[in-house]
């Protein structure tokens, strides 16, 4: 059995071909610059990501990030509620201050503390609570401990806190 | 030789194939500057294990492939041009133009790459990603239903 020769189509592939290739790497590096510029754009939002996930933010993640600038192991009992100073640390320009504040019964549940010269608080109801304070001019900042009809006011100093005076300075 | 002169080259060839297998001139040329976009981001990768031209038409084809999968043969196909003034008998050609034309795809794809662009069976068996004996076959085929169509 023979086959037919195929028809020649060759002359078929002899075409008016549009220029394109320069169209084509123009297409190309653009493609490149705009996908340079989407792997540029991922990388500063993941950095930015790590970097906001590692900042702190609400002032519970500042005292912690902080470096302890004093110790005190302090604790004052009023009326039912059972304060005591956990960490004091350096804010740069403030000061903050963790408490552990512990209710012992319904009464002492309404208690609250604040310390004169606050500019910040967090975590009023729960049991750890932290404050940020401007250093008063002169003297030491004074702890309030409130329970019901009983206030009890307490200078942040050696003497009542373990904090050195100076500290403050 | 630079890359844009290799492209240069085979722009015409490339052309062809596209024009012949989608049959309009706007869907070949952006198929065509596709096939060099992605030429260029593959040449780094490229081995020399194939010749430039086999490579070339290799990532032709993915790009056909994928057009046809967005819908591209779903529009309807217009004749070729008439494209070479230079050609010894026009109405042949036409007429050769319109029997190609009325070939499903495949068929034309496979008489394209051989008796259009001189490709070996076992070139275009590679490209088309089938054995040689399946190329053979199709092509074939092809052939028959073409020389029917062109009515000879």
């Amino acid at each position: 059995m023979s086959e037919q020769a195929p028809l020649d189509l060759r002359g078929l592939a002899d075409v008016d071909s549009p220029e394109v290739v320069r169209a084509a790497l123009r297409r190309f590096r653009r493609r490149i610059l705009t996908r340079y510029v989407w792997v540029l754009l991922a990388v500063v939002v993941a950095a930015l990501a790590v970097w906001w996930g590692r900042t702190p933010t609400t002032l519970q993640q500042r005292v912690d990030a902080a470096s302890t600038a004093a110790s005190s192991e302090t604790v004052w009992h009023v009326k039912g509620l059972t304060v005591a100073l956990d960490r004091v640390v350096d804010l740069g320009e403030t000061v903050g201050l963790h408490f552990i504040v512990i209710p012992d019964d319904r009464l002492a549940r309404s208690g609250h503390i604040e310390v004169i010269g606050m500019v910040a608080s967090e975590g009023f109801g729960s049991w750890d609570e932290y404050l940020e304070v401007e250093p008063p001019p002169t003297g030491v900042p004074i702890l309030t401990i409130q329970v019901g009809d009983r206030t009890e006011r307490v200078p942040l100093d050696a003497a009542h806190a373990e904090i050195p005076s100076d500290f403050w300075r | 030789m630079e890359l844009e002169d290799v492209f240069r080259a085979h722009q015409q060839a490339v052309f062809a194939y596209f024009l012949r297998l989608v049959g309009n001139r706007q869907d070949a040329e952006e198929l065509t500057q596709e096939t060099f976009v992605r030429a260029c981001g593959a040449a780094l990768r490229f081995r020399g294990n194939s010749s430039v031209r086999t490579w070339l038409f290799g990532i032709a084809r993915r790009v056909l492939l994928e057009a046809s999968r967005a819908g591209l043969f779903e529009r309807r196909p217009e004749l070729p041009e008439r494209a070479a003034p230079a050609a010894p008998d026009p109405d042949e050609r036409m007429d050769l133009e319109r029997a190609l034309a009325s070939l499903g795809v495949s068929d034309r794809e496979v008489l394209v790459m051989v008796d259009m662009l001189g490709f070996e069976p076992i070139e275009g068996a590679a490209m088309v990603g089938v054995t040689p004996d399946t190329f053979r076959v199709r092509l074939h085929r092809a052939r028959g239903r073409l020389r029917e169509a062109y009515g000879r």
